[in-house]
């Protein structure tokens, strides 16, 4: 039986390890911690780092479409894999094909989707809808992120994609929901702006908070008219 | 045997429901790599701000007069907290390992505290410089941040409270 091509870009790509080197760079960038912490830092640098008030106002939306793109994805990929438990198919080191894992590796989580992607995707799209540079650099982030745990051998391509896929896909539908969480957000960004720590939302006091969820409060005024 | 509190309950509901125990392996004595994982997001946060700080002229985050020392501290703090994480141990290893929630926490927890800890030093270090907290009138949200530093802020919001309390 023949290998499926995403058996067969994985042992490419991972058969590109075994120079030194680059090994060491490739390590160093599929570390569990340098390219989240990374890409925090842009998070912060666009909070805090715009001159002019409306790009402020445009990287702190990013900022925040992020994060709860991030949180949202991470409960999705979650609820599949645990609750679910959605598990297609084993790590490329227990698979039984060739293979170079460039560090030793226990998984806590299945291989698809790739929850790392996922994370570096979902930062990206979020901060890609409110500031398209920025965005445009924490997608390239995180491909040479996803790149980076296909060559250890500890994804396969098709994890990576999945990953990606499904943030792209919960991040943008929540930026377009996020209202249906009100007053929670207006609240938040309201408590920071007034202790000077942002710049959202644009009209803000606290007499304009609508207290009550907005679901409800469509169905109040439906029942009212 | 004391009732468990109801928030307690709740909390073991919803760990058990996302399995999140079951789910965690054992990744051995965590304490030291959270602790040099913090200091990771801690300095190279409060060199990040004080970048931020310099390109803006943000008054209450730099703590230096010119952008240039600015620029150079938050490339070095930066640079700085990369090698000490990464020079203090093997971080590919299998254990200890830090697990997503605890990534998450550490990191929420470094940049509110380099937040923190930048306001409350960019004040101290400019506490002469401080015009008059009480009856100024500074820009709602960030743009105050420009023109004075933090500690007056918070002076000003809190009597401004106070007065709407009374």
């Amino acid at each position: 039986m023949g290998m499926s091509p995403d058996w067969r870009l994985f042992e490419w790509v991972n058969g590109l390890s075994g120079n030194a080197l680059v090994d060491a760079l490739m390590k160093f960038i599929a570390n569990d911690y340098f390219v989240p912490v990374i890409v925090t830092f842009i998070l912060l640098g666009l909070w805090f780092g715009a001159r002019s008030l409306v790009q402020r106002r445009l990287n702190q939306w990013g900022v925040v479409w992020a994060a709860v793109g991030v949180g949202f994805t991470n409960l999705f990929i979650q609820v599949l894999n645990v609750n679910i438990g959605f598990d297609p198919w084993p790590r490329p080191f227990d698979a039984g094909h060739n293979y170079n894992l460039v560090f030793g590796y226990v998984p806590s989580d299945p291989s698809f989707p790739a929850n790392s992607a996922a994370v570096a995707f979902a930062f990206a799209t979020g901060v890609f809808m409110g500031n398209r540079k920025a965005g445009t650099v924490i997608y390239i982030i995180a491909t040479l992120w996803g790149f980076s745990r296909v060559y250890v051998g500890i994804h396969y391509p098709l994890d990576i994609l999945g990953g990606a896929f499904i943030a792209i896909l919960l991040t943008y539908l929540f930026k377009k929901v996020l209202f249906l969480f009100e007053p929670l957000p207006t609240l938040l960004l309201g408590i920071a702006k007034t202790l000077h720590l942002a710049d959202i939302p644009e009209e803000f006091s606290w007499k304009s908070i609508n207290w009550r969820p907005t679901i409800a409060t469509k169905w109040w005024r439906k029942e009212r008219s | 045997m004391n009732a468990p509190y109801p928030s307690d309950m709740i909390i073991s509901k919803v760990l058990f429901f996302f399995k999140y125990e079951a789910a965690a392996p054992d990744v051995g004595d965590t304490k030291l790599l959270s602790l040099f994982f913090f200091v990771f997001v801690f300095l190279g946060s409060v060199g990040v701000l004080q970048i931020a700080a310099s390109y803006n002229r943000m008054k209450a985050l730099s703590f230096f007069r010119g952008p240039k020392t600015g620029y150079v501290f938050g490339v070095c703090a930066i640079l700085g907290s990369i090698l000490i994480f990464y020079l203090t141990g093997d971080r590919n290893v299998i254990a200890p390992r830090l697990e997503g929630g605890q990534v998450l926490g550490l990191t929420f927890l470094g940049l509110a505290t380099a937040v923190v800890a930048t306001l409350a030093i960019a004040s101290y270090i400019k506490r002469k410089q401080v015009v008059d907290g009480l009856d100024e009138q500074y820009p709602d949200g960030m743009e105050a941040l420009d023109q004075e530093v933090y500690l007056p802020l918070m002076k000003r919001l809190w009597s401004t409270l106070k007065k709407k309390g009374q």
